[in-house]
């Protein structure tokens, strides 16, 4: 049940609004918890018990967090200065130990079913080469739904606890419904417990103003996916399934759709996803934020998928370059090297790890891999280059914060995510290399305005509609960056216009959207982590 | 306070820091440079800044860093 | 609380207003984007199952409906030779029974059938939750809001097309037979194997049949269920199904896959893709037999000797052609 399938949006998401608001406010939980958990079976039924044993595995470590603090709490007022310092070594190791079984088990659950295959499948390769036979099996394990989404909202659940940010939650309800909440499960947004665990069970009625702007925010991300991001799919499929016989023009734009293709598809199905909370008055949090104004790298990872990048942030970056261990290396970097290194050696490191994680994250295999450390070497040459930078623009007096250069940042930023997303649609690291080859070498400009395009599973009509679609997107997208709030502008105009807006949008969706005939629907990328 | 602004001129020389209202929204502390400032406060103040105190809030002006600084010297 | 109960009042009102405004939107585009001929070049969808539109009014007395099995399997031209009844298929590739039931009321808009033949292997097709409800949506509004089936021809319309009526000329030859001389034999194990097992039918194949049964009673019309030989898409499983439904139904069921020998069938000769569908040979044998059948149970019009019907003694003639044999 996709999230833009019929299915879903009519008889799914009306039936659960209404139950909702049937129900009296407190057994509003109720239904949501329900229809999550029924969303869940009604997709991956065999896998549900995954979701429920995680649930209950950071459930119970949160009480038992909470055992242990109070416990210290408790004995600590008893005690001498010593005697606490004492105290708080032991809690501190009791602690950790609760928090890392807990970490353990859930991702433990993740590392065998999504990488098992992988790594087993490396490891006999390897063992081959040493003319060993003793294989591993190779295991058809079912991936659960979702649960690169929820294990990493139940790790942050579960850091937050340890970490002391706030008490774990003695509702298991509270908790089983943070963790399946069904517009969020397949696709994220990842949520914090603090940020959405007392929304969701507040039963707030729908509000006419929720259930107009969930709407809007709905058919906002259908049009996104169905005219421009399906509409793409069939060249974007052509190019990088047989890229060896594409010339590097058709290579280049099919980079950059597929580029169009993933942001109009995770974006719009984010917009999908945000608007199914709204009509039940939950604000998610955000994925996106106008990512192609990025003027960095740096600036596009905090703009795309952000709850990932801040996921990342808070519980790999941070713990990794604040602990200890690097606070000592950095010290001696600093005292034998010069203080520039000193200061980058702990932020290098613990990038490494991010971007891993960022890229194994999305998959297990060498491509992502790849994936994760393409963009860890932009932002590390970045990081060494800066003072370079800084110097050279110093000495030609150029301005750095003017607007001629801010376009050439973002023209370099998209230019170098368009590289990183052909990676990531490349069927592997060598045929990544085999596209950007070609496109060196092969170009074959004529190829532009010849036609050699439009006969590539999609027309010159398609083409128009995808960039009409994008033109719209881009006005949208300018005005919001500006500060306008497009829906609040519309909704203070008279009801013709209003009216007319909506109506056109619905149209708009109807007559071009890629569907029905001739059309394969097409499963979101970013709900196969 | 005078220590901790000359910490942070040296960290992002020619910014007039006193006037900021929100170092993090505006993008002039990224994640590379609270990481780096952390550093050197522990040194400068001997007080330890983990992971929990790394939110926006205690990063968001001058006057928060210093509240957070004397939070944790008492501590 | 009374004004609450107005404001929920007014939203209500302000969205029935809203759907109904949508939906004359829509019936109008929808009247703009259709097709307005049945030919291939006009954009319709299967022109070849559509065909029945430009037959002269109330001329076709049995028509077929179903999947590929039955356009390539049922051959008007031969039941039109050696019988005289006039028949059309209107079968399409992957049809469900949602999508027979939006064509058998597309025939009902200008002809008067008197019997129906549905061929059963689609009703095993299986379609998700969101197909089921474009379907059912198909088969009850699909004509007047032809938009969703035909959104795509925004890039082939023309001006002069987009406000008048339709007016349908395509003749079809074969009346919807797909012709296909190849010839790929089957020469694997026997597939009709004796059991007591049953297969499944889809409850919302069953619902529409249902519907299609209800639609023919209205009518006043015959209702067949029949089977074409089938070596991959047909066990006894689903014999034993469709035997036990149309038993609950009171309706006739033939399977061809039993007792093939009834009509010489020889799945050597008769199959042009081994054993999925049959060729044009194949049809003749099958199209044979069952007109033997509809002599012997039903009380059809020979027309071959009436000469408003001659142009079908023309069409018989392009089709020996086409079937080279």
């Amino acid at each position: 049940m996709a999230y833009s399938s019929i299915v879903y949006l009519l008889p799914f998401l009306g039936a659960v609004v209404l139950l909702y608001n049937g129900m009296p406010k407190k057994y509003r939980w109720w239904v949501l918890l329900l229809a999550s958990y029924i969303f869940y079976w009604l997709n991956s039924p065999t896998t549900l018990i995954f979701l429920l044993l995680s649930t209950a595995a950071v459930y119970l470590a949160g009480i038992f967090l909470n055992k242990i603090q109070d416990g210290f709490d408790l004995s600590k007022k008893a005690l001498d200065k010593e005697g606490k310092k004492q105290l708080r070594k032991i809690v501190g190791w009791q602690k950790k130990a609760v928090c890392a079984y807990a970490l353990l088990f859930i991702f433990g659950l993740l590392a065998f079913l999504k990488y098992y295959p992988f790594v087993s499948e490396n490891i006999n390769q390897f063992l081959k080469l040493l003319h060993l036979e003793n294989t591993l099996p190779s295991l058809k394990l079912l991936l659960p739904l979702g649960i690169s989404y929820y294990t990493l909202q139940a790790a942050g659940y579960i850091i937050d606890v340890y970490r002391g940010k706030y008490r774990a939650d003695t509702h298991l309800g509270k908790v089983a419904l943070f963790l399946s909440f069904f517009p969020q499960i397949v696709e994220g947004p990842i949520a914090r417990f603090d940020q959405t665990a007392d929304q969701l069970m507040e039963g707030n009625r729908s509000t006419y103003q929720n259930l107009t702007w969930g709407v809007q925010l709905i058919l906002w991300g259908l049009f996104k996916k169905m005219v421009i991001a399906d509409r793409a799919n069939p060249f974007v499929a052509e190019v990088f399934k047989n890229y060896a016989e594409q010339s590097g023009v058709a290579l280049l734009v099919g980079g950059v759709l597929f580029t169009i293709q993933i942001y109009m598809e995770f974006s719009g199905c984010m917009d999908i996803v945000i608007g199914s909370a709204q009509l039940f008055g939950i604000n998610l949090p955000k994925n996106f934020a106008r990512p192609f104004f990025a003027t960095s790298v740096n600036d596009f990872w905090r703009r795309w998928h952000i709850t990932l990048g801040a996921w990342l942030r808070d519980y790999v970056f941070y713990s990794v370059s604040l602990s200890k261990g690097f606070a000592k290396l950095s010290k001696k970097a600093k005292e034998k090297l010069t203080p520039f290194l000193g200061a980058l050696i702990p932020s290098a490191a613990a990038l490494f790890c991010v971007w891993i994680c960022n890229g194994i994250w999305h998959g297990a295999g060498w491509k992502y891999l790849a994936y994760g450390m393409y963009y860890y070497g932009i932002m590390l040459l970045g990081m060494l280059l800066e003072p370079l930078f800084a110097r050279c623009a110093a000495k030609l007096k150029l301005n750095r914060e003017g607007n001629a250069f801010r376009i050439v940042r973002i023209l370099r930023t998209c230019i170098l995510v368009v590289g990183g997303m052909t990676l990531f649609r490349a069927e592997t690291v060598g045929a990544f290399g085999e596209i950007v080859y070609r496109i060196f070498t092969n170009f074959a400009p004529q190829h532009f305005y010849d036609g050699t395009l439009l006969h590539l599973c999609i027309d010159g009509w398609d083409f128009i509609a995808i960039a009409a679609g994008c033109a719209i997107v881009l006005l949208v997208s300018i005005l919001q960056e500006k500060g306008y709030s497009l829906r609040e502008q519309i909704a203070g105009q008279n009801i013709i216009i209003r009216w007319s807006v909506y109506l056109a949008l619905i149209l708009a969706i109807i007559i071009f959207g890629a569907y029905g005939s001739g059309y394969d629907q097409v499963a979101f990328i970013y709900g196969q982590f | 306070m005078e220590e901790l602004l000359e910490i942070l001129e040296n960290l992002k020389p020619g910014v007039d820091f006193p006037a900021q209202t929100d170092l993090i929204e505006d993008h002039i502390l990224d994640s590379m440079s609270v990481v780096m400032l952390v550093g050197e406060l522990n040194d400068a103040f001997d007080i330890e800044i983990t992971p929990v105190d790394v939110v926006p809030e205690n990063f968001k002006t001058v006057d928060a860093i210093y509240a957070m600084i004397q939070r944790l010297s008492d501590d | 609380m009374e004004k609450s109960k107005n404001t929920l009042l007014s939203c209500v009102v302000k969205s029935i207003v809203f759907i109904l405004i949508l939906a004359l939107l829509l019936l109008g585009l929808s009247y703009m984007m259709a097709p307005k001929d049945n030919t291939k070049e006009s954009g319709i969808i299967n022109p070849n199952a559509t065909g029945f539109y430009s037959e002269p009014q109330n001329s076709i007395d049995v028509v077929v409906v179903g999947n590929s099995d039955a356009y390539s399997g049922f051959s008007p031209m031969e039941l039109w030779n050696s019988f005289g009844y006039t028949s059309y298929v209107s079968a399409e590739g992957l049809q469900v029974p949602a999508g027979s039931l939006a064509m058998l009321k597309r025939i009902l808009t200008c002809q008067t059938p008197k019997l129906v033949i549905l061929e059963t292997d689609g009703m095993f097709t299986k379609t998700d939750a969101s197909q089921n409800i474009i379907n059912a949506f198909n088969s009850v509004l699909g004509e007047p809001f032809s938009v969703f089936r035909y959104h795509n021809r925004w890039k082939k319309l023309k001006w002069k097309d987009v406000l008048r009526k339709p007016y349908y000329t395509a003749h079809c030859v074969t009346k919807g037979q797909m012709l296909s001389n190849k010839v790929k034999e089957y020469s694997g194990k026997e597939y009709m194997i004796e059991t007591d097992e049953k297969d499944k039918i889809p409850p919302f194949s069953v619902m529409t049949v249902d519907k299609i049964k209800e639609l023919c009673e209205e009518n006043g019309i015959e209702l067949l269920l029949l089977e074409m030989p089938s070596e991959s898409s047909w066990n006894y499983k689903r014999h034993n199904a469709v035997k036990e439904f149309a038993k609950e139904r009171d309706l006739p069921f033939i399977d061809l896959n039993l007792d093939r020998d009834r009509f010489d069938f020889d799945w050597t000769t008769d199959s042009r893709d081994g054993g999925n569908h049959l060729n044009t040979r194949g049809a003749r044998k099958v199209t044979r037999f069952i007109g033997e059948y509809l002599q012997k149970h039903y009380d059809l019009p020979d027309y071959r000797e009436d000469p408003a019907y001659s142009v079908w003694h023309e069409d018989y003639k392009e089709y020996l052609k086409q079937i080279k044999i």
